[in-house]
């Protein structure tokens, strides 16, 4: 019965969003309150449901009942409980209906939380979010869905993917979602204003929470995906330019940008075509991403459907919703009013720059992804497009603007003093001089090394720098500087840990890449390797039982000078009713940097295949989006409103005459903000 | 019927969640969020100042600007209206028929109400004979997978698996079988036609290797002695391999399975040779080794002993000297090694089928003495003599 009731509740979800599909639009046009109040109601109701649905499948799961298709093809009765729960969304039904759960979560949030907003701002997003949820309703319904039923029952599931019985899953697709369908709150408030047709700050300020939340999920999702990816698969890669990895990147390029151009428009009523476009662009590249991955389109670890029902179903959500959007867009925005006006060289004249660069970079990838996939469909023939493109194309596009970070922040709104900027940042560059010659002089040829470090380290210093002339560090007594820090809003700590974690990220990906060393061998039980400063011993074999594997685990002791530092335990693991194999990593921190340890096949002369590496500041690649991710949330608990007080015109502004409402100051070479 | 109810209450309550706010009294009809906001951002430039952030004159610079965003806003902001009753009575309505026809349309098209929920901690109690063969199979690789030493349970999944197809995990289950229990014929047999039917009807070297181990078992067991002599012509050695099929037809007697499989089998074979020597002749439409795979009935795995061979056929001389050749060493391992009661009474079949009566006395004499101590096996061994037919 449970079962039945959760399908039930699906339906009723789907039926409540085509109700909020329409009516709360309806009272948005005609200005009928009563209309529009139903929309608040629908979208917690349908978020009621949608949690039913949720609830009575993962009970399917854990109880086991394989009288549920999705529960025979994914699951084992000797599963542990987390892999039970965890595997309801690690396959394509059970993960079209966590989509829809987050965004149905979304909904009811904006529901929740959204009493501040315009009646008709609110009735229009609410019924935005129903139209993609509907969408999506009836595909999980009519092609993917989770209560399909199976009877006689059968007395075993398929058991889950070894792959994914993993902490990671539990995770990962979670925060993955959160991130991904949390940008469709910012589309819809994009589409939203649209139909309205005002868009100003106000609306920046009622967005912003939403992408900040999103951001901060996709972020700790992305680099949750590839620290999980890093520890399971054995290879000691952390990012592999897979086109699933580039889905999930390219809305974070996006989104990335979004925050910052919704930053101008909420202080300056700026960049507002830009914001838009921004918030459009962002979910569409989400659902690229969700078509990329569920359409089965690409064959990867991660693409488990391969239905072509469901793809051609998903390529219409995709050209509905992003077709329609842009046109909407295309239609409304010229008609929007210009916001302030600003010099090239200010503030927002960085975010534009930055806006820029995050988006040819977004496009970069995109080409990379989808180049393969349409040459294919042009030639029959497949290729790949490697890491090589990814890392020469992007890595030195995306190099440029990490250069231009600690500019930004430097410059005044309105109207910057570049000059003044560069001045003000002389100790970080000298600071990443200095390591940068240090690097490359001992060992000539590493320039390219040398220069990535010093890029890592200009960034991360630009930041300190930034903050500590807002706290007057050693210009002021210590006492009032620290006092400044405590005042520090938390959107400017955000800004800076944001900023600092994008560096401690370059720095982790430039030391890991240069400086990992790699030990491929056959060794048999005593046998001592030496890699990094620490000499690693294969003291035996252990085979074990899991409860529902084998393993074979290889007990290492790890010393360095001789003395015993740790002992680390990788594994084969075999699991019998898939009959695949899983390799459980061996990772040893030392500071920033990991010792890895993957364990290959024995064969018939006892000797193990062993993988170690040695791999420098690694952690700060998953370090650094953490600290990214901690000043999206210290930006996010920032309850005050942002102003941005642009810099006056240079004559001193007498008190009779003031500027009155004639326009601002005309500064040099006035840019439109549009 | 229950679950109608549910249906019944979910459905309503859906209903209601549209329906209240749209005949709610007072509806909230205010306007002016965005003055808000800009009223909020006028205070927070305040405090700015206050707390020496921006200066006096960024904070004026600022204010102005917020002010003309906040004049702006004030300009567009219009009450919202709640409107008449007709667009109220058509939502309502629309809620009310809408909601429950769409979900009942929908779930009546993807729905199981009549299925109960299965969780499997209530379906251990079913009856062991009432499950399904998928149950059971399933309860056969649980086992398995929990106690891999079983050699029963391997012997037992060895020819479930083959049967069902799952022919990896079938030659994985008598190879384990072999391993945990050591070789015998149904295992040797079953290994061999596991690996040869995933080879898709080729004898392998491992599947070759298996046969011959069935034989090292029972020397004259016509299944292994077929397969083997497949395999020559499989590799192309005809000649070798007619003069196998010529031993196997001769040891056979008349109403065996297997006799009418090895006779087409030779023809085949000797068309071959024929065609091969020349060339000129008509091929034969049928090349040999291939054409008549194993039937179902000698493919199954479950090897009931074979008919001893009987002296009726005159065996060829040079199968004749196979055949000795084979039994003399049973017989020198029992005597050196000793063996079972099986054992014996293969070695008195084989001396009988032989015709060397003589020797097959003086093997029942031995294998007497040799059973002395044990009564159980003397029981067993005479219980074969009197199978054979032999007196004593």
């Amino acid at each position: 019965m449970i079962v039945e009731i959760g399908h039930f509740a699906l339906v009723l979800a789907f039926a409540l969003a085509l109700v909020q599909s329409v009516l709360p639009v309806w009272g948005a046009r005609s200005g009928d309150a009563r209309l529009m109040a139903t929309a608040g109601p629908s979208a917690l109701g349908q978020f009621l449901f949608v949690a039913i649905t949720a609830a009575a499948l993962i009970h399917a799961h854990v109880v086991s009942d394989f009288s549920v298709v999705n529960v025979v093809e994914n699951s084992h009765s000797l599963k542990p409980l987390l892999y039970k729960i965890t595997g309801v969304w690690g396959n394509h039904e059970g993960s079209m209906l966590l989509w829809v759960a987050i965004l149905a979560l979304f909904g009811g949030l904006v529901a929740f939380f959204g009493g501040n907003l315009p009646a008709s701002l609110k009735a229009n997003v609410l019924a935005v979010q129903a139209w993609i949820a509907s969408a999506f309703y009836l595909f999980i319904l009519s092609t993917s869905n989770p209560f399909a039923r199976i009877s006689p029952a059968p007395i075993e599931g398929n058991d889950l993917n070894p792959v994914l019985q993993d902490i990671g899953l539990a995770i990962h697709p979670p925060l993955l979602y959160l991130g991904y369908v949390g940008f469709s709150i910012a589309f819809s408030f994009a589409v939203a204003a649209l139909l309205d047709g005002r868009i100003d700050a106000a609306w920046a300020r009622w967005v912003r929470p939403w992408s900040l939340a999103a951001w901060i999920c996709l972020t700790l999702g992305i680099a949750m995906g590839s620290y999980w990816a890093y520890y399971t698969l054995g290879w000691g890669g952390w990012w592999f330019w897979d086109p699933v990895e580039n889905a999930s990147f390219m809305p974070w390029l996006a989104g990335t940008a979004l925050l910052h151009s919704a930053i101008v428009m909420e202080k300056r009523d700026a960049l507002k075509i830009w914001t838009i476009l921004l918030a459009i662009l962002t979910f569409s590249l989400s659902l690229l991403g969700t078509f990329l991955v569920r359409s089965g389109v690409l064959t990867s670890v991660h693409a488990f459907a391969t239905d072509p029902a469901r793809g051609v179903f998903i390529l219409a959500i995709l050209v509905l919703f992003i077709g329609g959007s842009l046109t909407l867009f295309a239609w409304r925005a010229p008609g929007l009013k210009p916001g302030g006006l600003f010099a090239p060289i200010s503030r927002e004249g960085a975010l534009v720059f930055n806006n820029l660069f995050l988006t040819v970079g977004c496009a970069i990838v995109l080409v990379g992804t989808l180049y393969p996939l349409v040459y294919e469909m042009a030639t029959g023939a497949k290729i790949t497009v490697g890491p090589p493109y990814f890392n020469l194309v992007f890595g030195a596009f995306i190099a440029v603007l990490l250069a231009a970070v600690p500019f930004g922040p430097m410059l005044a709104w309105k109207r910057g003093d570049l000059l003044g900027a560069a001045e003000r940042l002389w100790f970080a560059f000298a600071l990443a001089a200095i390591v940068t010659i240090a690097i490359w002089w001992p060992s000539t040829g590493a320039l390219l090394t040398a220069l990535g470090i010093g890029l890592a380290v200009w960034v991360m210093a630009g930041a300190v720098v930034e903050w500590a002339m807002r706290i007057r560090l050693l210009r002021a007594p210590l006492g009032e500087s620290l006092s400044r820090a405590w005042g520090l809003p938390g959107a400017t700590w955000g800004m800076t840990l944001a900023h600092f974690g994008i560096g401690m990220a370059v720095l982790g990906i430039v030391s890991e890449s240069s400086w990992n060393e790699e030990r491929i061998l056959a060794m048999k039980p005593g046998e001592v390797v030496t890699i990094g400063d620490y000499q690693v011993a294969l003291d035996g074999m252990i085979p074990r039982k899991g409860e529902n594997y084998a393993e074979e685990a290889a007990h290492l002791s790890i010393r360095r000078g001789g003395a015993l530092v740790t002992y680390l335990e990788p594994s084969r693991r075999m699991f019998a009713t898939r009959r695949m194999a899983t390799s459980q990593t061996g990772i040893a921190t030392f500071g920033f940097s990991q010792l890895y340890i993957a364990l290959g096949e024995t064969d018939k002369t006892g000797a193990s295949a062993v993988r170690l590496y040695w791999k420098p500041l690694v952690t700060l690649i998953w370090l650094g989006p953490l600290i990214m991710a901690l000043g999206g949330l210290a930006s996010l608990l920032d309850r005050r409103r942002r102003i941005g007080a642009p810099v006056p015109a240079r004559k001193p502004v007498s008190k009779g005459g003031g500027p009155k409402d004639s326009g601002p100051p005309a500064p040099a070479a006035p840019m439109a903000a549009e | 019927m229950v679950l109608w109810i549910v249906f019944a209450v979910m459905t309503a309550a859906a209903a209601l969640i549209v329906i209240v706010p749209l005949n709610r009294a007072r509806a909230r009809a205010t306007s002016g969020e965005e003055i808000r906001v800009y009223a909020d951002q006028l205070d927070e430039v305040g405090r700015d100042r206050d707390r020496g952030v921006i200066g006096e004159r960024e904070a004026e610079a600022a204010r102005i600007e917020i002010a003309r965003r906040l004049i702006r806003a004030d300009q567009a902001a219009t009450p919202a209206a709640t409107l008449g009753g007709r667009s109220r009575n058509i939502a309502t309505v629309a809620a009310i028929v809408l909601i429950p026809a769409a979900a009942l349309g929908l779930y009546s098209k993807f729905g199981n109400p009549s299925l109960p929920d299965q969780p499997l901690a209530d379906r251990k109690v079913e009856a062991l004979d009432e499950r399904s063969p998928e149950a059971l199979i399933a309860m056969l690789d649980a086992q398995l997978a929990k106690n891999p030493d079983d050699v029963r349970g391997w012997d037992i999944a060895g020819p479930i698996y083959f049967r069902i197809g799952r022919l990896d995990d079938a030659a994985k289950a008598f190879a384990n079988a072999i391993r945990l229990g050591g070789p015998s014929l149904p295992r040797e047999i079953g290994l061999g036609q596991a690996l040869m039917t995933t080879a898709n009807g080729r004898v392998t070297p491992e599947a070759k290797a298996a046969f011959e181990a069935a034989l090292r078992i029972e020397p004259a067991f016509p299944l292994a002695r077929m397969y083997l002599a497949l395999a020559l012509s499989q590799d192309g050695h005809l000649a070798e391999s007619a003069a196998a099929w010529k031993a196997l037809v001769a040891d056979g007697k008349p109403g065996d399975p297997w006799l009418y499989a090895a006779k087409r089998q030779l023809a085949g074979v000797e068309a071959a040779i024929a065609q091969a020597a020349n060339p000129a002749s008509p091929a034969n439409p049928s090349s040999p080794g291939t054409d008549t795979k194993p039937t179902a009935d000698e493919t199954a795995p479950t090897v009931a002993p074979g008919p001893a061979p009987s002296g009726d056929a005159t065996p060829s001389p040079d199968s004749q000297n196979m055949i000795e050749g084979m039994v003399t060493r049973l017989a020198e391992r029992l005597d050196k090694d000793g063996g079972t009661a099986e054992d014996w009474g293969k070695l008195v079949r084989s001396y009988l089928v032989l015709g060397r009566k003589d020797a097959a006395k003086a093997a029942i004499e031995k294998a007497h003495a040799a059973f002395a101590q044990d009564q159980a096996a003397l029981t067993a061994f005479d219980a074969i003599l009197n199978e054979l037919g032999a007196a004593r």
